[in-house]
């Protein structure tokens, strides 16, 4: 062994196992005590199964001088997942879809004997916009009549969460970045408007739910508790797991705060952007760029040609709700791979989060790409959100190598727009004042582009041996 | 410990939340039953008042 391990902060809850990594290449160790059931994960068939469908993400198994630790069973390495998204990152398509493929792989692991000890949504990934499931070690072995344990996580990480955005307001999915093992169920049930009790599916999941939590949470003992929990059958385990897949299934957004006007708003600022596909493309070959970040990328139009242009992985990020929600259902009704839409609010980006703030990493560690595109974004940046020029061009310098920009001039309409109803105190808010941001930092204009006769400019900004 | 399989969950699955659970299983069980015998729940109610009303 060449290097010593560095065991990933953020993987201490389960004793079953952890992650590290060592020489880049990462490792999960698999201790003694989870033994029989990676066993009977690998004999009864289900591994096999789940990763044939592409539900769970599949490991090779080494050799166990590869352990960090002593006590191993198994040494795997897991097939790495390019991006890493957090759950309330997700737009409601996102998250409908995490939760479907949970309850597929529970239903998969009953009939192979064995069922999810664990259903919370950190444990789903998407490649693109195909989720997938990431923890090896979620599987307990079946043992007829006994309650599901994950029943309640699975109710808080994404029942709960999609019925209050689907059924109160979609910003109320920002509640799991404060609650990071889910919406505490009383509290989504007195958030959920009062027709809902009449739905049977969060009557029972949510409702009755919480109220039998509250009504139990003052057992004394522990272990009274658990002795005395009831039997539940095998058909009333699939029963449940139906139940929770219609009510996701039934799940409707339909686009709530934004309303109607939407795509239109949209259209208008794209007005000036015809033709401006092909420079996109030519930039982003240029930068060879593998990975990108597209900031502000509304439904993702400009993150496919950035696909298209030779990326393997496009972060569309942007911060509505509706235009992430359109971007995802067009990529997965297209069938399209390698862009991965995400809902991220620039002013206030995802911070590294949980116990001791190294669970879960930061937007900005998370997102780091080759190349950041950042059209017809910067104005709400520095307009909307009065953050200097030097500030937006430091953010953008961190998050990639290379930064593409679409100028919008103040003339702009769209800029108008944003100062029609404040005082202009913008002073500095002009083309001089981006190229000086970026020098500060080292990053010089090495391509511009005019917009058509917008007043709008293309630029490619990198360091000066990048040209 | 009777139960030292429930132990597997690391995360407490709280005792409210299982007998819950117990209740909702014990319905939407009976509901997959029913309907694997192929019986409705008109059939179940006919039948039952057959039996009430002799």
């Amino acid at each position: 062994m060449t290097a010593s391990p560095e065991r990933i902060r953020g993987s201490f809850r389960d004793p079953s196992g952890f992650l590290y990594t060592r020489n880049g290449t990462l490792l999960r160790q698999v201790q003694e005590r989870y033994r029989p059931s990676y066993e009977l994960l690998r004999s009864s068939g289900l591994y096999a199964a789940l990763t044939a469908e592409g539900l769970l993400v599949p490991h090779s198994e080494r050799a166990l001088d590869e352990a960090a630790e002593p006590g191993a069973a198994f040494v795997l390495a897991p097939e790495r997942i390019p991006f890493l998204s957090l759950p309330y990152e997700w737009c409601v398509g996102q998250r409908q879809a995490a939760a479907l493929l949970t309850l597929r792989i529970q239903e998969v692991a009953l009939a192979h004997g064995m069922v999810l000890k664990d259903a919370s949504a950190f444990n789903v990934q998407f490649c693109g916009v195909t989720p997938v499931f990431i923890d090896t070690l979620s599987f307990a072995p079946y043992v007829e009549g006994e309650p599901w344990v994950a029943y309640r996580q699975f109710c808080q990480h994404f029942l709960a969460p999609l019925a209050l955005q689907s059924r109160r307001d979609v910003r109320l999915g920002a509640l799991l970045r404060q609650h990071l093992d889910g919406i505490p169920l009383d509290l989504a049930s007195a958030l959920l408007p009062r027709r809902s009790w009449l739905q049977p599916s969060l009557l029972m999941h949510v409702h009755l739910h919480a109220k039998s939590i509250a009504q139990h949470a003052s057992t004394r003992a522990p272990e009274r508790a658990v002795r005395a929990a009831p039997r539940v059958s095998r058909a009333g385990l699939e029963g449940i797991v139906t139940s929770l897949r219609r009510a996701i299934d039934g799940i409707t957004w339909r686009g709530g705060t934004e309303g109607g006007d939407y795509e239109e708003a949209h259209n208008e600022d794209d007005g000036g952007r015809r033709g401006e596909g092909a420079r996109v493309r030519s930039f982003i070959q240029e930068a060879q760029a593998r990975r990108v970040l597209d900031l502000g990328a509304n439904a993702g139009e400009y993150s496919r040609v950035a696909r298209s242009a030779g990326a393997e992985l496009v972060i569309a990020a942007d911060g509505d709700f509706m235009a992430v929600e359109r971007g995802f259902q067009r990529l997965r009704s297209r069938g399209e791979t390698g862009i991965h839409p995400l809902v991220v609010d620039l002013t206030n980006p995802a911070p590294a989060q949980g116990w001791d703030h190294a669970e879960w990493m930061s937007f900005a560690d998370r997102a780091a790409a080759d190349a950041v595109m950042a059209l017809a974004l910067v104005h709400h940046l520095a307009i909307g959100n009065n953050v200097p020029l030097v500030g937006v061009a430091s953010m953008l310098a961190r998050l990639g190598r290379e930064v593409i920009i679409e100028w919008v001039p103040k003339a702009d309409p769209q800029v108008q727009r944003l100062l029609r109803a404040r005082e202009d105190i913008f002073d500095g808010y002009t083309v001089e004042g981006l190229l000086q941001a970026f020098a500060g930092i080292g990053l010089q204009p090495v391509r511009r582009a005019p917009v058509g006769d917008s007043g709008r400019v293309l630029f490619r900004f990198a360091r000066e041996s990048g040209v | 410990m009777d139960r030292p399989d429930l132990l597997l969950a690391y995360l407490d699955p709280m005792s409210g939340s299982l007998i819950l659970q117990a209740i909702i299983a014990g319905v939407l069980g009976g509901i997959v039953t029913m309907k694997r015998a192929g019986v409705s729940a008109r059939e179940l109610v006919r039948r039952a008042w057959r039996r009430l009303t002799g």
